[in-house]
């Protein structure tokens, strides 16, 4: 097997990981749409990290949590629904990225690498990027494990019994940020919410208790790696979406089994 | 009473909402074993009020002092778990407390929930939740528990039940309580104070003290009107 494709596979599972368990709170906190506006931020975190010359995984976590914090700021002026700010920033922050992208590139720019993913550009040093993300946001998560799930359970409960909501908020916006920041050369910054929200719900069916479900939308999401690079190999297609429609398969499968409860 | 006893005390409390006076001016303190019933008519403040003691909302002024041993038990008026966490009673009656499962069955005994345990948090109806929450709060082994209309979704048993299981435990483990309540006649005979919230405190007292005082007649007077017609036998007040 070829370097490239060693190099893919490992990144993508790594990425399967934070990507499968973050996703269940995305799930559970309905935030999916909220996820969907960081990763369209991505392609100007991506132009901003070739600018300044700070690389694009830096450029992609301050851009990200930038987003983020914005996002939170107009939320908490409540005077409009959040579904219309997540589509306000969504669609700005993907504008931006695309013009300031085609500012700062050159003809070479692979626009279609960062909106789909592609697995070819991924070298060694992407592959440490990632396990080092793995390792920071799989260690928050185990450690704040059942203080985030409180929250998400049930806000008011956990704050009565002391937790502090704005910290875990910024916490998990870090993480998600942290997240799609690994996430984009594999699946680009179009797709990454399909990693983020179609294992989880998928292994939704089948799990009983939390822990069931991340850990099913881990392997869920692993198996479709394995599934959607083959397919994308044999046939030459884009590997990003191949993942994402093997996600698709499972995920209509899935639906016609009872759910367990 | 000294002052080392004040398990928690509020003073001068201001809360606005929406340009309205939510809370307005109220002070008042919760003293170890004392069993306090929070009264007052819908949208008076009382869940708000609750809220400002557990830190859930800031108030526009005011302050709030906590003894430092003071360990809170709390059930919300309104509860409703996450639909799409997949999540059992015991293991929600676990998350984030350690708890040695003899302790949990003997209390999940205690309120009556021993069959519910491997129950889906999500499936239980409203009385069986608030079962659930005070088994939770009791779980913490707290010295203050803080109860928001806990009663509401029970059928008479259930809440003659819930009220004796909250006696109990005041009684036993000298457990202070504070308790929202719309239920004047049941609830009075329990608390060593009643506190009557309308936005400010109208009056506050012992339990027989505040039947015959004017302000909480005047707020009360349809309830008390129905209280009477149905309970008229039981009672030798004066008319």
């Amino acid at each position: 097997m070829e370097d490239f494709i060693i190099r893919g596979i490992v990144a993508a599972i790594g990425i399967s990981i934070i990507a499968g368990s973050l996703g269940c709170f995305v799930i559970w906190k309905r935030m999916s749409y909220f996820s969907e506006s960081i990763s369209h931020s991505a392609l100007l975190g991506v132009s901003l990290g070739i600018v300044s010359g700070i690389g694009i995984h830096f450029g992609l976590i301050i851009v990200g949590v930038m987003f983020a914090s914005l996002i939170v700021i107009l939320q908490q002026r409540k005077f409009l629904s959040n579904d219309a700010i997540l589509g306000i920033f969504s669609h700005i922050a993907l504008s931006l990225g695309i013009v300031v992208l085609s500012l700062v590139g050159d003809a070479n720019t692979d626009y279609f690498g960062f909106l789909f993913g592609d697995i070819l550009s991924i070298t060694d040093s992407d592959v440490l990027w990632v396990y080092s993300v793995v390792v920071v946001v799989g260690s928050l998560l185990i450690y704040f494990w059942q203080r985030l799930l409180l929250l998400t359970l049930n806000e008011e409960l956990a704050v009565a019994e002391g937790l502090n909501e704005t910290l875990y908020k910024l916490l998990f916006m870090l993480m998600i940020a942290l997240t799609v920041s690994v996430s984009v050369q594999i699946v680009g910054v179009l797709l990454i919410t399909s990693l983020l929200i179609i294992p989880p719900a998928i292994a939704r069916v089948f799990s009983a208790t939390p822990l069931q479900m991340v850990f099913g939308a881990i392997v869920v999401s692993i198996v479709s790696v394995f599934a959607g690079l083959g397919v994308s190999m044999n046939y030459d297609l884009a590997a990003g979406p191949s993942i994402v429609i093997a996600l698709g398969v499972i995920f209509t499968a899935s639906q016609l089994l009872p759910i367990r409860r | 009473m000294s002052k080392s006893q004040i398990l928690i005390s509020t003073s001068n409390i201001k809360l606005q909402q929406n340009g309205k006076s939510i809370l307005d001016d109220v002070s008042f303190e919760l003293k170890k074993g004392e069993f306090i019933t929070l009264i007052g008519p819908n949208g008076a403040g009382k869940s708000s009020l609750i809220k400002v003691l557990l830190g859930l909302i800031k108030p526009d002024s005011g302050s709030i002092n906590r003894a430092k041993n003071v360990k809170v038990g709390y059930t919300p008026q309104r509860f409703s778990a996450n639909e799409f966490i997949p999540i059992s009673v015991v293991d929600f009656l676990n998350l984030n407390q350690n708890i040695n499962d003899d302790f949990l069955l003997e209390t999940a005994d205690l309120t009556g929930i021993q069959l519910l345990l491997n129950s889906s948090l999500k499936d239980l109806s409203g009385g069986e939740i608030q079962r659930v929450l005070l088994t939770r709060a009791l779980l913490g082994k707290p010295n203050l528990l803080i109860l928001d209309e806990p009663a509401q979704n029970l059928d008479v048993d259930g809440q003659m039940q819930l009220y004796k299981l909250i006696q109990d435990i005041h009684q036993k483990h000298g457990c202070a309580v504070l308790m929202v309540s719309h239920d004047l006649h049941r609830v009075m005979k329990e608390s060593t104070q009643v506190l009557c919230l309308y936005h400010h405190i109208c009056c506050m007292g012992q339990p027989e003290s505040i039947l015959k005082d004017s302000k909480f007649n005047d707020l009360f007077a349809d309830q008390m009107d129905d209280l009477m017609a149905t309970y008229e036998h039981h009672h030798n007040h004066t008319h």
